[in-house]
């Protein structure tokens, strides 16, 4: 098990090279000139020519993603802002804590609301339970985020005036940010604890379990639901990933001062480092994200486990 | 078929299951009537869909309902009638009482649950034992369809296909039931294997005096094991007797034709001789004998309801 974490860190470096390369590369694609971005409309052409010189920026392409990777990779260094002119890391760091809190809420909610809800829709299949669950979750993947959170913004904000609009501060500014983001997680997340507990529930060890005299509860939680876990953990593994997506919409609807706001505006204003840098970061915090889910289906599932011990059986004693 | 309910240990009367889906209704078991004597082992032999493990789901109420639905009849055990028995009660018959062991070893234990836990759960439910206890006895039960305890912490994908089946049998015997069902206990595994754990469930029944229903279609199996024998088509016992009778003078076509599609290792023989035709719809079951469509003494009668007819000495068939 060691070894295979060992193994999966330094994937992780090949992976952040890869991402490196394509962000690059889509930065270096997209239309717009930090030059003329930091300057503003005054600026003259010759002006804006000597800051690309000073940036670095009239180099050709390949001269330019080099110098970056060897900067990334070698000397560790995210760069400094063009606009703030702050090293990217301290900002991406002093920001971090708002996104995680986001997006690690979010993950709570949808793993504490979205699997009992699943589990609800699957004993009363086709009964009202499960209709009502199934409902709630066809809204859930349909509705954009952000939109659902605009809407919510009107309702409980502006006529109500129950939660405040924007910013940070209290738990009161978590709530709305929390549900937009984390509804399409909750809903995906019943859904996919839904069908893979009807598939379970009709295996054969539910016969045999049944056939033993076991009890429906026995039966749901010691032996259907550890098996219909499964495929649940892809889910909430993939559902970080939304989550860390979708914050950086809703910190922007709701003017969070996380990494995606952060980004967002780095994005419009052309800020390269802070953009790669963000995705570099929020990389690495999937990748490890990721790394868990792998080692929680070994907990889980002892066929796995195997796997990665990479040993024969009659070994697993001490797993 | 005439019975005397004192005499039998499980007396099965009048059975009819059905299975409804989308509208359709599916007749899986017709009035189904058998007795099986205490310690006595009596084969259900028939093909695929014929409704045998739907029987044997019945008997140990495991039926998925719904689909599933006995419309009709009743199961007597030891004088009780276990369809009325309820849900509560009858979990204490589950794997107490009545065992099941099932078809396809590979996919009868739970993947992700220590065998020996699998064994000691049904004995920690039924027995008045402690875990610790129950992981003992579990430990035996191991030892005694031939795996050593040293096993007991392994996942089933450690074990082979034979192995798992003598976990599942070690399972179904933990608590020493007084009725086992064994739903094709061979069907999944290799001949040789077959074999061995054709032998040891007899060992095994013999020495605790469990009474069995085998379900098979497999007549060597039969031949092997059984004391009785019904021979169900469609959803329905077309002859029963002594596996001598069964075996010496089969009466209904169906199972002279099963004994005829047998390959005889001394005929110089080239091909072999199945029934022609399939099995009925059991959603649309043909009137009369179900059997008549594939039938080569088919004659107009057939096609009324036909009774059991008796041959002697327990030996009973539903043909003219």
């Amino acid at each position: 098990m060691g070894l295979f974490i060992v193994k999966r860190l330094l994937w992780i470096f090949p992976v952040m090279l890869g991402i490196a390369i394509l962000i690059f590369t889509i930065m270096y694609i997209c239309p717009g000139d930090p030059a003329a971005a930091i300057l503003g409309i005054g600026a003259t052409q010759i002006q804006i020519d000597q800051k690309r010189a000073e940036l670095g920026l009239n180099q050709p392409y390949i001269v330019q993603l080099l110098q970056y990777l060897k900067q990334v990779f070698l000397e560790l260094d995210l760069g400094t802002s063009y606009f703030y002119r702050t090293p990217v890391i301290d900002g991406l760091m002093s920001r971090m804590h708002y996104t995680l809190i986001l997006a690690l809420t979010c993950m709570a909610l949808q793993i504490l609301i979205g699997t009992p809800l699943g589990i609800m829709a699957a004993t009363h299949r086709n009964g009202l339970a499960d209709r009502f669950c199934m409902i709630v979750a066809l809204a859930g993947v349909s509705i954009p985020g952000f939109w659902f959170a605009l809407m919510m913004v009107v309702f409980f904000s502006v006529k109500l005036g129950w939660l405040p609009t924007y910013g940070v501060g209290g738990i009161q500014y978590y709530i709305m940010p929390c549900i937009a983001n984390s509804f399409a997680g909750i809903a995906t997340q019943a859904r996919q604890t839904r069908s893979s507990m009807l598939e379970v529930i009709h295996s054969d060890y539910i016969s045999t379990a049944l056939a033993k005299g076991l009890s429906d509860r026995e039966i749901l939680f010691k032996h259907a639901l550890p098996n219909a876990l499964i495929p649940i953990i892809t889910v909430v593994g993939n559902g970080m990933g939304m989550m860390l997506g979708g914050a950086v919409v809703v910190e922007n609807v709701f003017s969070i001062p996380g990494i995606g706001n952060y980004m967002m505006s780095a994005i419009n204003s052309r800020d390269y480092p802070i953009v790669l840098g963000g995705v570099l970061v929020l990389g690495i915090v999937f990748s490890l994200i990721m790394l868990m889910v792998d080692i929680i289906y070994a907990f889980v599932d002892p066929r796995i486990r195997a796997r990665y011990e990479g040993k024969k059986r009659g070994k697993l004693e001490s797993a | 078929m005439p019975h005397n309910k004192s005499d039998a240990f499980l007396s099965v009367q009048g059975l009819a299951v059905e299975y409804s889906s989308s509208g359709e209704v599916i007749h899986a078991v017709n009035g189904v009537s058998f007795d099986l004597k205490k310690g006595g082992t009596l084969g259900l032999v028939g093909e695929t869909g014929a409704g045998k493990t739907t029987i044997a789901k019945a008997i140990i109420g495991i039926l998925p309902r719904p689909p599933a639905n006995v419309s009709a009849g009743e199961i007597f055990m030891n004088g009780r009638d276990l369809l009325k028995v309820d849900n509560a009660q009858m979990r204490k018959v589950r794997g107490k009482e009545i065992s099941m062991i099932f078809q396809d070893p590979m996919t009868a234990l739970n993947p992700i649950m220590r065998v020996g836990e699998q064994i000691a759960e049904a004995i920690f439910r039924h027995e008045q034992v402690t875990k610790k206890q129950a992981e003992d006895k579990g430990k035996e039960m191991l030892e005694m369809v031939g795996i050593s305890t040293e096993r007991y912490r392994e996942f089933p994908h450690q074990f082979s296909g034979g192995m798992k089946q003598r976990v599942v049998i070690a399972m179904a015997l933990a608590c020493n039931p007084s009725l086992i069902l064994a739903d094709e206990p061979t069907t999944a595994l290799d001949v040789t294997i077959q074999a061995q754990v054709l032998d040891m469930i007899r060992s095994l029944k013999n020495k605790y005096g469990t009474s069995m229903l085998m379900i098979t279609h497999d007549l060597g199996v039969v031949a092997e094991i059984c004391d009785d024998v019904a021979v169900v088509y469609a959803g329905e016992i077309v002859e029963s007797g002594s596996k001598e009778q069964i075996f010496t003078s089969p009466k209904h076509p169906y199972t002279v034709g099963l004994f005829k599609s047998l390959p005889d290792i001394n005929s110089d023989m080239e091909r072999l001789n199945p029934i022609d035709g399939l099995p009925p719809d059991p959603s649309n079951l043909p009137a009369g004998c179900s059997f008549g469509p594939r039938c080569p003494n088919f004659s107009p009668k057939c096609q009324d309801h036909i009774k059991l007819k008796d041959a002697g000495n327990g030996h009973f068939y539903r043909c003219w």
